[in-house]
């Protein structure tokens, strides 16, 4: 009965792609991730013994400070030359069980500048209360500080730094009230929204928590949350409603101008994508494109996957079938024109070539990892940033993938593109973010 | 590190395409099994030392999985990979498969998350009851019980095209 459920199951795997994981890439961010973790556990040490309370996030990015790591990039299966220009900052650990947030390189780079932008700001803490060292990391759309304080008579409390864009349209009020919470709103006369919230979370009638919650008029939104340890008793809290408030409106917490951040992909832009490869009749004579079958949209079409534009598309011609796949990743923040690190540095049967357009790009051709299907991947980064991956493989994938398990037997001779054709398309203006 | 790296490569083209399949039945698209994946082998490759040492590799990499799509699934709703209506022209033994496969995958679809988990570790990763109950973190008799009905639906849901399926239990 096991097999036939098995079997069953297995059916549904009949259009099973080629697999795009890239195993360089994915021991890279497992290393970082491991230097992250190393980091968190010598600095947490440290803090306690001088007997600071600071959080495994905080600790992390004080000792981690530095240029970014080079596996900072978006999808782990695009492999691409990332630039080094891009101000240090963290990803958020996750809590629990939880895992990572998916959090672009942009997203990261704007927690580092966030943190090194909030150092300045003179935090509103009593006297007598240790400052722990501030980082704020990033996790998706959202930027977070967790930092712990304590008194040497035990008192304990938790704030948290919560900074997002400001999409939402704006509360005219303060939320449906809960038992136990009470809130007040106020619009500042420069159109600042402040929300004030108090509540009781363990014990009615104790004071638990205080957060004042801004939509600014400069586009950022910015909740400063405190949390009162039970051990406080009575109940005392470490910031004030106008220290929380000067929290939450100070300028250094001001997220990049939105004309200056990277906009996430969309459906729109991935269409315009498409007309701008359309136009530029990148296939030879002869040559059709048929709709891969894991794609949700027609042949030589983007579609927004992965934090990005990515097109995935089978290639016939008289040779047989092979597969066209382009991904392009959004130009990190800070990236500096003309200094871009496009390097072969730990690829393998790698080459650097010059692009029609002038810009370097590098080639990687038939890895062991890709054997026996022949691949070229080139990779390059865009003036305005944009990283661009261009993947051509003689195994197409609605062949490779129609057996179970699949058959990763090459499909035509050679791949379907050759180098000057990838190079080709990784020139055209239009294709970038 | 060096020996680290060398292994978990060897693991890595050993098992990453059976970890995807796994991920795809999980969450029914493959661009999200293939992030899925990613993401558990990064995880994978933390622990790697204390796993080697155990000879649980493929256990834990299988928890990892599991956790990383049911984390997924709670925090945030994801469009899943649309079934094609009309299947790319391809020969007729193929097409009937694609169209077996669209029902399996809708019929899998339609199943709550953790129920979804305990049918595809019970029965495609071959787990037992009780490592199963072990790695959604749950009872024996849940697993029993999310089991039964995970393959009620999908009898149900698969009846009309698979009248064989009716002998399920």
């Amino acid at each position: 009965m096991n097999q036939d459920i098995r079997e069953l199951l297995g059916s549904s795997l009949h259009d099973e792609p080629p697999l795009r994981i890239d195993r360089a890439r994915v021991l890279a961010a497992g290393r970082r991730r491991l230097r992250v973790r190393q980091c968190g556990v010598l600095a947490g040490s440290a803090f306690g013994v001088v007997g600071g309370v600071a959080t495994a996030v905080a600790a992390v990015a004080v000792v981690t400070a530095g240029p970014p790591s080079s596996t900072d990039g978006p999808p782990l299966s695009s492999p691409v030359a990332v630039p080094t220009t891009a101000p240090a900052g963290i990803p958020c650990p996750p809590a629990g069980h939880e895992s990572y947030v998916e959090t672009s390189a942009t997203a990261v780079a704007e927690a580092g500048r966030l943190t090194e932008a909030f150092r300045r700001f003179p935090f509103p803490a009593p006297s007598g209360v240790e400052m722990p060292p501030i980082v704020l990391c990033a996790a998706g759309e959202s930027w977070n500080a967790n930092i712990a304080f304590g008194l040497p008579d035990g008192a304990k409390w938790t704030v948290v730094i919560r900074v997002v864009p400001d999409k939402a349209v704006r509360p005219d009020g303060c939320p449906k009230p809960v038992k136990g919470h009470s809130c007040r709103a106020e619009t500042r006369p420069d159109g600042t929204f402040l929300t004030f919230s108090t509540g009781s979370a363990d014990n009615p009638g104790r004071l638990s928590f205080a957060g004042v919650t801004a939509w600014r008029p400069d586009g950022t939104t910015v909740t400063v949350h405190e949390s009162i340890s039970v051990g406080n008793s009575p109940a005392r809290r470490l910031l004030d409603d106008q220290a929380l408030v000067a929290i939450a409106t100070a300028a250094e917490l001001r997220l990049d101008p939105p004309s200056s951040r990277v906009a996430a992909p969309t459906g729109t832009r991935a269409t315009e994508l498409s007309a701008v490869l359309a136009a530029a009749g990148v296939l030879p004579p002869g040559m059709t494109a048929v709709r891969a079958p894991s794609v949700p949209v027609e042949a030589m079409e983007f579609f927004v996957s992965q934090g990005g534009y990515k097109l995935n598309a089978d290639l016939v011609d008289a040779d047989g079938e092979g597969n066209l796949f382009i991904f392009l990743s959004p130009p990190a923040l800070g990236h500096l024109p003309g200094r871009e690190n496009v390097t072969c540095a730990g690829m393998a049967a790698c080459e650097v070539i010059t692009l029609p357009n002038g810009r370097k790009a590098t080639v990687q051709r038939d890895t062991a990892y890709n054997a026996p299907a022949k691949v070229i991947i080139l990779n390059t980064i865009a003036e305005d940033g944009t990283q661009i991956l261009v993947r051509s493989a003689n195994q197409s994938e609605r062949f490779a993938g129609g057996k179970n398990p699949p058959v990763s037997q090459p499909t035509r001779p050679e791949p379907p593109l050759d180098i000057d054709a990838l190079a080709r398309i990784a020139s055209l203006p239009g294709l970038v973010w | 590190m060096r020996d680290r790296d060398r292994e978990f490569g060897e693991y890595f083209d050993a098992r990453a395409a059976v970890l995807r399949r796994t991920a795809y039945l999980l969450c029914g698209d493959w661009h999200r099994a293939e992030d899925l994946v990613q993401s558990a082998l990064v995880k994978l490759y933390v622990a790697w030392p204390r796993l080697r040492s155990d000879g649980a590799i493929d256990a834990y990499a299988r928890q990892i999985l599991v956790r990383t799509v049911i984390d997924d699934s709670r925090r945030r709703f994801r469009r899943s990979e649309t079934p094609v209506e009309s299947p790319p022209e391809v020969a007729l033994e193929q097409l009937a498969g694609a169209e077996d496969a669209l029902d399996v995958r809708r019929a899998l679809a339609a199943l709550p998350p953790r129920q979804r988990a305990t049918v595809v570790l019970r029965y495609w990763e071959d787990l037992s009851v009780e490592e199963t109950a072990a790695l959604l973190g749950c009872s024996e008799g849940t697993v029993k019980s999310q089991a039964a009905k995970g393959l009620a639906a999908l009898r149900r849901l698969l009846a009309a095209s698979r009248p064989a399926l009716e002998e399920l239990p």
